[in-house]
């Protein structure tokens, strides 16, 4: 049997991961770097490049250079976050006939999975290269918060890439599993995760080789991402301060605003003040406009402060969920590039009251989980136990459009629950069991998963019928429902096949054509 | 709770070690003992002990251990095991719902203890209601509530009221008797507000008293069909009705009777016949109609004792010392 490999797919980069005689490795791709940005392109002459070349030219196209399209897989084009995102992406962003999304580049449009698929792709060539043989399998990871069908998205990504994919793992899980393996302490671990397009925060109990996930929470549209537009919206604004010229509809000043901002952060974490020069940005009648703005430490963390603490909110919040106090934490593991920034290593240093683990490579540790759980899962090794828990609430619509929780978010999975309900009309024959996912207490705010109608029950009162429900998860995340009538023992049930975006027959349509482009390639 | 008996063997060549098999077939079998026995720790342990016992048995039951390997019949096995296994770790982890299920448990005991001492007597005790709530379904709501306490405040109370709202206009049903829509409303704010205590109580109330109307219901619309010559229809609501009044044996021997001339289901005439006996077995009449259905169903050993028993209880009933002589 072939090796598992991990995958970070990551908003802004990925990483992959294999473990090599019980021992994890990072690999780095063709360029000799072990993350590689999560960027597709076409060129002008029809080209299309993923990853660091697809970066490098991003700037002289960026109409036709797609970042971040993690932040929108998954998600319904009429969604606040993919409108916000229309707004700031200078990549076309379109409807698709699913009231999904899709994205054009160069006159073609794709799927949100076909884009992932394009990165998962290249880092399966990546450990194939590394490796010296055929990969088939892998553990890949998402945000914690992402729902159903965010994470059905990311399995036909994968799919559409030619990888069986085992799991979709947590990524602060996997984490944990990284930062747990071969460690043999009895300990409760926080792990905060702040990436490039998302924030996660989680929080794991470890003993005698079981990892148990105790809760979960986080936001899949906050990140890096909004740290870097924090500091090319004060750019713009310096601009037009000294110039006069407003930059925002020049797609390739923006690109260019834009990497010179991730740059200028990342300059910031290790030092006080972070220069940013760019020459000829814009021109008027009186000739060329160069752009040179000095940015310290204390100017980014008054721009991105409020989000700092947004984060700790959902941290405050999770920790109620697990019921323990900052206290009772013994580790604090930071996660994710953007965790270098030292204003949100102090803010989390402070909100626990200890000093966060330094053993873990905050861009690596996610994959390197990944790459653990998939040798675990496949390996006679039974050393190491995750028990994992469903992040969001599951549940059904009921009467006046309320939403009946049956399976709180944080349960560990593999897990069955049930609940009685009733009619409420007389002599109604039929209830329709529509099966919901979120925390909102109204039935119309969480995604709907599946419904169905169970008929035939017998004339009567309203209230006076009993109908069990019962939700069970399966150790593989499937959810299946069922209805039983008590009085008469009909029963109706469904498997809930998270709905992604695409149908089989359109992966496999995807998959050939995918094909033929890299026999073309070859050509 | 039935006792759902595993007849799976240990099976050397699956990827599962035949020990775990014996552990999964034995925990399989024995899904109602109590929580602390089905984590192999003794009912006073403490949280650490418990934590621990979990973890060590997740580690030989969790699904994941056996990934896409070969483990037959047992798979299902694994999942059923492991999802017993959460239950009972959920519940005797958390103080509040550990409380509730010990007591329950213990309660069960008794009962089953009482149950035994029991058979040996000859009188039944007759048992009406059953009750609506087990210990462990008790406890899980009032899990469910734990675990909304943390987080969802505004919510739950909004759900109290809304459970205040339905149980208000329950006991106004209540008191102009309709008893129906009373428990109607009452379940609905029990469902909302699952631990109140009051809820619960009145609840019981209003379905005794919706029960009675419900069987009273039952009894005029199969009256109405049984004029009509509809037998099967007026059966089938006077059987309903039964489920409601399970202690009424005078409606139990007339549904028996129905099952027996009308319908011929002796199966269901002799189980209604004799539960009319049970419930009250100095009833000549009951044992006579029973003894006539044994006969009919040519099961002579049973008609004669019936019958035997009708006579002595009403030495001049004439019906069944003919019948007797018939046999």
């Amino acid at each position: 049997m072939g090796h598992v490999i991990g995958i970070d797919l990551g908003t802004t980069n990925s990483c992959v991961s294999v473990l090599e005689n019980g021992q994890p490795s990072v690999i780095p791709n063709a360029g000799g770097y072990k993350t590689t940005p999560s960027m597709f392109a076409i060129t002008q002459d029809g080209k299309r490049l993923v990853g660091h070349l697809a970066k490098r030219q991003a700037i002289t196209n960026a109409q036709s250079t797609v970042y971040a399209s993690k932040r929108l897989i998954g998600r319904r084009f009429d969604s606040d976050e993919v409108q916000r995102a229309i707004d700031v992406s200078p990549f076309a962003i379109v409807e698709g006939p699913n009231e999904d999304v899709r994205i054009e580049v160069s006159g073609k449009t794709f799927t949100c999975p076909e884009l992932s698929a394009f990165i998962l792709r290249e880092m399966k060539r990546v450990a194939e290269e590394y490796l010296g043989e055929p990969v088939q399998e892998a553990v890949v990871t998402v945000p914690a918060h992402f729902n159903d069908a965010q994470r059905q998205c990311t399995k036909d990504a994968g799919k559409i890439a030619g990888l069986d994919v085992l799991r979709i793992l947590n990524e602060p899980t996997a984490a944990a599993l990284a930062y747990g393996f071969s460690r043999n302490e009895e300990e409760k671990v926080a792990i905060y995760d702040l990436g490039g397009g998302t924030f996660d925060i989680s929080i794991l109990e470890m003993s005698d080789g079981v990892v148990e996930v105790i809760a979960t929470s986080g936001n899949t549209f906050l990140g890096g991402e909004d740290f870097d537009r924090r500091i090319v919206d004060h750019l713009l604004e310096k601009f037009q301060e000294q110039e006069g010229i407003d930059l925002r509809g020049d797609a390739m000043a923006l690109q260019r605003l834009k990497d010179a901002a991730e740059k200028a952060k990342c300059d910031l974490s290790a030092r006080e003040v972070a220069e940013i020069n760019l020459p000829f940005i814009a021109s008027d009648d009186s000739g060329p406009r160069h752009l040179s703005v000095e940015i310290d430490r204390e100017t980014l963390e008054g721009l991105v402060h409020d989000i700092v603490e947004g984060t700790l909110k959902t941290v405050e919040e999770c920790m109620q969920d697990a019921g323990i106090s900052a206290d009772q934490i013994d580790q604090v593991i930071l996660v994710g590039g953007q965790t270098r920034t030292p204003l949100v290593q102090n803010r989390v240093a402070e909100h626990f009251g200890k000093r966060p683990h330094k053993g873990v490579n905050p861009d690596e540790v996610v994959a390197i989980g990944a790459a653990i759980q998939g040798e675990t899962l496949v390996s006679d090794d039974d050393n190491l136990l995750l028990l994992d828990v469903t992040p969001l609430s599951l549940g059904i619509a009921t009467f006046g459009g309320h939403f009946a929780r049956l399976i709180e978010r944080n349960t560990t999975v593999p897990v069955c629950k049930s609940h009685i309900f009733t009619t409420t009309r007389d002599n109604q024959s039929a209830v329709k069991i529509r099966v919901l996912q979120g925390e909102s207490e109204t039935a119309a705010e969480n995604d709907l998963l599946g419904e169905f109608v169970l008929g035939g029950i017998r004339p009567a009162r309203r209230g006076e019928p009993e109908v069990d429900v019962s939700f069970d998860i399966d150790a593989n995340g499937i959810v299946s429902v069922s209805a039983r009538d008590t009085m008469t023992g009909k029963e109706q049930s469904i498997t809930v096949n998270a709905t992604g975006t695409l149908s089989d027959d359109e992966i496999q349509q995807i998959i050939e054509e995918q094909e033929l482009y890299e026999v073309q390639l070859k050509e | 709770m039935k006792t759902s008996v595993v007849d799976l063997e240990v099976d050397p060549a699956l990827d599962l070690d035949p020990k775990i098999q014996q552990e999964l077939i034995e925990f399989a079998n024995g899904l109602d003992r109590p929580y602390h026995e089905l984590l192999g720790v003794a009912s006073e342990a403490d949280s650490r002990a418990i934590k621990k016992a979990y973890f060590q048995k997740a580690k030989r039951f969790h699904p994941d251990r056996y990934f896409r390997k070969n483990v037959g019949e047992f798979l299902p096995m694994l999942d059923t095991c492991f999802k017993k296994l959460l239950e009972a770790y959920e519940l005797l982890s958390d103080p509040a719902t550990r409380e509730e299920v010990q007591r329950g448990e213990k309660a069960r005991a008794a009962k089953a203890a009482r149950g035994r001492a029991g058979e040996a007597s000859t009188t039944p005790s007759p048992e009406p209601t059953k009750p609506r709530i087990s210990g462990t379904e008790a406890a899980r709501r009032l899990r469910r509530r734990m675990s909304g306490l943390q987080g969802h405040h505004k919510a739950k109370q909004e759900r109290r009221q809304k459970a205040k709202t339905f149980f208000e206009s329950g006991m106004a049903a209540f008191r102009s008797d309709r008893w129906l829509e009373a428990a109607g409303s009452v379940r609905l704010a029990m469902a909302f507000d699952p631990a109140n205590e009051v809820y619960r109580e009145e609840f019981a109330k209003v379905q005794c008293k919706a029960h009675e109307e419900r069987a009273k219901q039952l009894t005029r619309s199969a009256e109405a069909a049984l004029d009509l010559r509809n037998y099967q229809d007026g059966f089938e609501a006077l059987e309903e009705a039964c489920h409601y009044r399970p202690f009424d044996a005078d409606l139990a021997i007339r549904a028996a009777k129905i099952a027996w001339q009308a319908i011929g289901d002796l199966r269901k005439a002799k189980d209604l016949a004799s539960s009319a006996c049970e419930l009250e077995p100095e009833r000549a009449e009951y044992h006579r109609i029973l003894g006539q259905i044994y006969k009919a169903a040519d099961l002579t050993a049973n008609a004669k004792r019936e019958l035997e028993a009708a006579i002595r209880l009403d030495p001049k009933d004439k019906e069944a010392k003919a019948e007797l002589r018939a046999l």
